[in-house]
């Protein structure tokens, strides 16, 4: 059945189409619809944006997907989906799973992913037959902060339990720290694979939000990194882990050792979303586990706040247990516009 | 196969009243039918009937009906 839409990879020339598209069809005031800076740095790659774009007979656009790619120099890389829209009550039903298809059959890649996706599609990632699931969200409580202002905390906070042999060093050079993480044979190994550049843009480079890097070391062997951010509510701040840049089989062990930097700290918290992380460790370790807790409350969202737990779902087409984290795609990133104030 | 089961299955995930979805209801009758819904509707009916779609079947689908000569062609 030949179709009446046409489906091809967007041109930076079709920016100001996909903005206004993002604006009609998303959300009125999606810090994509507006603010040029920031949506060069998601999607522009070279003379290109990463999306795939459906047309109608009269070149309008009806549908787009976003998607980053980690490695794109590479045949055997790994992208992440991202903002996925297409108009509703088309004459083609399943045009948004079309853009998905193009982008499998015209793009070397070695998987796909996306996380934060809508609950409600994830039956179209199950007809396309990709694994679906949540992340877990676990957070580890300061028992110096005795009033909390963000969290909900549990009614007794854990003495933190840390190794002897682990050290946290903030990174003086990003760049230097990052060499040393490409050259570890696990990290080579991992999937999905970052590569320098993609971290450096993504994180070191981001034009609204600052990262910090944490290296890893156990017993002065280099391990990898921690990437987190600081979020604010009134005045108080926690910590979130927004990144384990490490093996995976590490992955969990760095994330419980990494409470030991929450001490004689102002953070109410530090917390973590990802999956495939060891929850007994974590649980048995520093950490309580948020998702479906109904005594302890962490929030996702800063602005607005909202003092709620919040379940982010992901899908990959990797049929192995992956470890993606918060950071992975396009979920942390500020969202909306208000009167130039830019708001995650 | 029942076609009242292939109702029912509509009307819980396009989350309307019992008696809103007949066999001529087209996308176009109900907001909440979107591309989305459609695929929803194709996995629960994967599910029910033990049966598994490809994308082409999908595409010339309309109405309810189409629905359940799709189901009625692969349970054969």
């Amino acid at each position: 059945m030949s179709s009446s839409f046409k489906i091809r990879f967007a041109k930076y020339k079709d920016k100001e189409d996909i903005m206004s598209f993002i604006g009609n069809y998303w959300a009125k005031n999606h810090i994509l619809s507006k603010d040029q800076i920031f949506f060069d740095f998601q999607y522009r790659y070279e003379d290109d944006l990463q999306f795939v774009l459906a047309l109608d007979t009269t070149n309008r656009i009806v549908g787009v997907l976003g998607y980053m790619q980690y490695d794109p120099k590479k045949n055997e890389q790994d992208i992440a989906l991202a903002l996925w829209k297409v108009i509703p009550n088309l004459s083609e039903p399943v045009l948004g799973i079309k853009l998905i298809q193009y982008l499998r059959d015209n793009i070397k890649h070695r998987s796909m992913f996306c996380v934060g996706i809508n609950k409600k599609t994830i039956g179209v990632y199950k007809f396309m037959g990709f694994q679906t699931g949540k992340l877990l969200h676990f957070a580890a409580f300061n028992m110096e902060r005795k009033i909390s202002s963000i969290a909900i905390p549990p009614l007794k906070k854990k003495i933190f339990v840390c190794g002897n042999y682990w050290n946290f060093k903030k990174t003086k050079s990003v760049e230097l720290s990052l060499e040393k993480l490409i050259k570890l044979t696990g990290y080579k190994e991992k999937k999905p694979h970052k590569s320098k550049s993609y971290i450096l843009k993504r994180y070191a480079n981001h034009p609204y939000f600052f990262y910090t890097f944490h290296e890893v070391y156990e017993k002065n062997f280099y391990l990898g990194l921690v990437v987190s951010r600081e979020v604010q509510h009134l005045s108080s701040r926690a910590l979130r882990i927004i990144d384990v840049l490490a093996e995976d089989s590490n992955i969990s062990r760095i994330v419980n050792e990494f409470v030991s930097t929450l001490n004689k700290s102002y953070y109410e918290y530090i917390d973590v979303y990802a999956s495939n992380l060891d929850m007994n460790l974590l649980t048995k370790g520093n950490y309580e586990l948020i998702s479906d807790s109904q005594e302890i409350t962490v929030p996702d969202y800063f602005s607005p706040f909202e003092q709620k737990n919040i379940d982010i779902h992901f899908f990959t087409t990797h049929n192995q247990p992956t470890c993606l984290f918060k950071g992975d795609g396009d979920q942390d990133n500020p969202r909306i516009m208000r009167e130039g104030i830019v708001n995650d | 196969m029942s076609v009242s089961t292939i109702i029912e299955i509509f009307e819980d995930i396009l989350d309307v009243k019992k008696g809103t979805v007949s066999l001529e209801t087209t996308s176009s009758d109900i907001d909440q039918w979107d591309s989305v819904a459609t695929v929803n509707i194709i996995v629960a009916l994967e599910e029910e009937f033990g049966i598994k779609f490809k994308l082409k079947d999908i595409q010339t689908v309309k109405t309810v009906q189409d629905f359940v000569q799709l189901v009625q062609v692969h349970k054969k």
